[in-house]
């Protein structure tokens, strides 16, 4: 489903989404996963890893139709940790969803990238794609899990998508070609995004045995499998 | 071969001097094309291989490189079918001089004519050709400025001027920059804009003393763009046979463009005026114009129309037959002409695309209306 909305305030926008996001993803852990209490947490370490900033620093300054330059020539805001890396379980299949909430999230597009890098969502969310540059984008993908294209359109609007089946999307825009984010659509409310400092915590994991994975700037980068047992909270850290 | 040698190794050179700036770092990219063409048989300046069907490529290597924060390096290499290697842009852009938003370029440029931007490249331009104005081989003939309005093997040769050349690039410096909506272009460059230095055997420009051209755009809004250009310059060479003054023989043309962009759909409409003056003979004028309605139908699917044509003053000329008569011509000095084209194009990937174009021409003139109309299936890839 893609859908179309202008949004009234950056303000309102802000706590609309917060809300909802917020409401959404306490119901996921509360309710729909029962009475499970382990927890999976740990640390990564990633090395020091510029490669996407700067090809798209390169690349945008060294786009020769840019038709503004405003912005085109200044570094870009580095990711943060948590906008370019996510830790998930591959696949729990004890998990269903009782809950009928929509579930949101957004992909920005502003200073001519995506922010974050990499989202994740639960299956089911809806994806909201504003605008926030003073140019033009057109957001698409192909992916087979989603294929959608949401034509040109200007600062301010928002468009949005919504994904109902698990899998991995690539995002990018027609008119800026090195604009290129992924949404990790998971069949489990069972992933997060580090802490800057690396540490990261699945709570309210039922006990089972898992494929946990970290998925850092444009892929999958490592695959554990991991049993966790009843009330147990499970150290698993990864060295990148 | 011995000029595509000497292009070759001065492209070695300069990549390898701007590699040594400490910040250069060259990125490399481009596109590459492929084609199967199906003309009808007759004789035309449209037919591809007489008729038969035909295989045809195209390679575009863009290598460029930022070697500071200010200063940057372009250039496009095109080769095709012919084995013919093109250098289309060789330049150096400085940019936001001195804190004022100016920019300028240095080298083999872009000339700011127009609107015709990224869809000079396939992968952009939904369509196998250029827009009509940017091929059209007239009858002027490019080796020594004479008509063959009566004699179409010359102009089916391909020996003739364009109106705007192809791709429309030319040794030379320009400026660029915007003041609130609106944006501006100026370039000082070698001779006219008919005939720039791409397209001639020789790979140098055929034309002499300096050509300026101008485009200034009115943007109030992203979607919407409407643009005013002006070109004025000498283009004929100074060694033409009749010995005359190039400044004598300049071409002056103008033109005006609208773009209009949103959601699924664009439109891109461009009108020209163009003036071939002559010291002491009635000028040759003509009047192209080009629009172009593209609409992303679903994701992948996008099909696309253009009309174009072009049309050419009136002329009273002596002509030579072929029985050895001279008599009188009275006529249009080319043949007008009107290009519909339709495009359905399928993208295979992000990168990858395949599109099916079909042109009908419509010639009205000394010969009539021949079967020329063409068949393309082309795929593109980007890297
Ligand atoms: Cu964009």
């Amino acid at each position: 489903m893609v859908n179309t909305s202008f949004r009234i305030t950056n303000s309102l926008k802000k706590i609309v989404y917060y809300s909802i996001f917020f409401c959404s993803f306490q119901v996921t852990f509360s309710q729909d996963t029962g009475k499970s209490s382990a927890e999976i947490r740990g640390t990564i370490t990633v090395p020091k890893n510029n490669e996407v900033i700067e090809d798209l620093y390169h690349k945008r300054a060294l786009n020769r139709y840019a038709k503004h330059h405003g912005g085109v020539n200044k570094t870009p805001k580095p990711y943060s940790l948590s906008e370019q890396c996510v830790i998930y379980i591959e696949s729990a299949p004890q998990y269903s969803s009782s809950s009928e909430r929509q579930r949101r999230a957004e992909l920005d597009q502003s200073d001519l990238m995506f922010r974050p890098l990499v989202l994740p969502v639960l299956v089911g969310t809806t994806v909201d794609f504003p605008n926030r540059d003073e140019l033009y984008h057109n957001v698409f993908s192909y992916s087979s899990v989603k294929e959608f294209d949401l034509g040109r359109y200007p600062k301010n609007q928002v468009k949005s998508v919504t994904f109902d089946k698990a899998g991995t999307v690539q995002v990018f825009c027609d008119i800026h070609t090195y604009m290129f984010a992924t949404i990790l659509v998971l069949d489990n409310p069972w992933f997060t995004t580090p802490s800057e400092d690396g540490s990261y915590v699945l709570s309210n994991v039922p006990p089972g045995t898992y494929q946990i994975s970290v998925w850092y700037l444009r892929k999958k980068v490592d695959t554990k499998t991991v049993t966790v047992k009843e009330n147990q909270a499970l150290v698993v850290n990864f060295e990148l | 071969m011995n000029q595509q040698l000497k292009i070759c190794l001065t492209l070695f050179i300069l990549l390898h001097l701007v590699s040594q700036f400490s910040y250069a770092q060259i990125f490399v990219s481009g596109q590459a094309s492929a084609s199967y063409l199906q003309s009808g048989e007759a004789l035309s300046r449209y037919t591809v291989n007489e008729g038969r069907g035909t295989f045809a490529w195209r390679l575009d290597v863009f290598a460029d490189a930022i070697i500071s924060e200010n200063l940057k390096f372009y250039s496009n290499i095109r080769i095709t079918e012919e084995q013919r290697l093109n250098i289309d842009l060789l330049k150096l852009r400085v940019t936001d001089i001195a804190g004022l938003g100016l920019n300028a370029n240095i080298g083999k440029i872009f000339i700011p004519f127009g609107s015709l931007g990224e869809r000079r490249y396939p992968k952009q331009n939904p369509f196998f050709h250029l827009p009509l104005m940017n091929e059209h081989i007239t009858t002027l003939a490019l080796s020594d400025y004479s008509l063959h309005t009566l004699d179409p093997m010359q102009v089916i040769s391909g020996n003739g001027f364009r109106l705007l050349d192809y791709g429309l690039y030319d040794a030379g410096i320009s400026l660029d920059g915007s003041v609130g909506k609106i944006e501006y272009a100026l370039a000082l460059i070698n001779g006219a804009v008919s005939a720039t230095s791409s397209y001639t055997a020789s790979g140098l420009n055929n034309n002499q003393g300096f050509g300026s051209v101008a485009h200034i755009a009115y943007v109030p809004s992203e979607e919407f763009s409407l643009g005013g250009s002006f070109g004025y310059g000498p283009f004929i060479s100074e060694n033409n046979p009749q010995g005359e003054d190039p400044n004598h023989y300049p071409q002056r043309i103008t033109g005006i463009d609208i773009s209009y962009s949103l959601g699924y759909f664009s439109f891109f409409g461009e009108a020209i005026y163009n003036n071939w003056m002559f010291d002491d003979e009635p000028d040759l004028n003509a009047f192209a114009y080009s629009a172009e309605i593209h609409y992303t139908i679903i994701p992948r699917i996008l099909c696309a129309v253009r009309v174009g044509g072009i049309r050419f003053n009136e002329i009273t000329a002596d002509v030579y037959s072929q029985d050895g008569t001279y008599g009188t011509y009275t006529g249009t000095w080319d043949d007008i002409v009107v290009r519909y084209e339709t495009a359905l194009q399928y993208r295979i990937e992000k990168d990858a695309l395949i599109k099916l174009v079909y042109e009908i021409y419509s010639t009205y003139g000394n010969f009539g209306d021949p079967s020329d109309n063409l068949l393309v299936l082309q795929t593109v890839f980007g890297f």
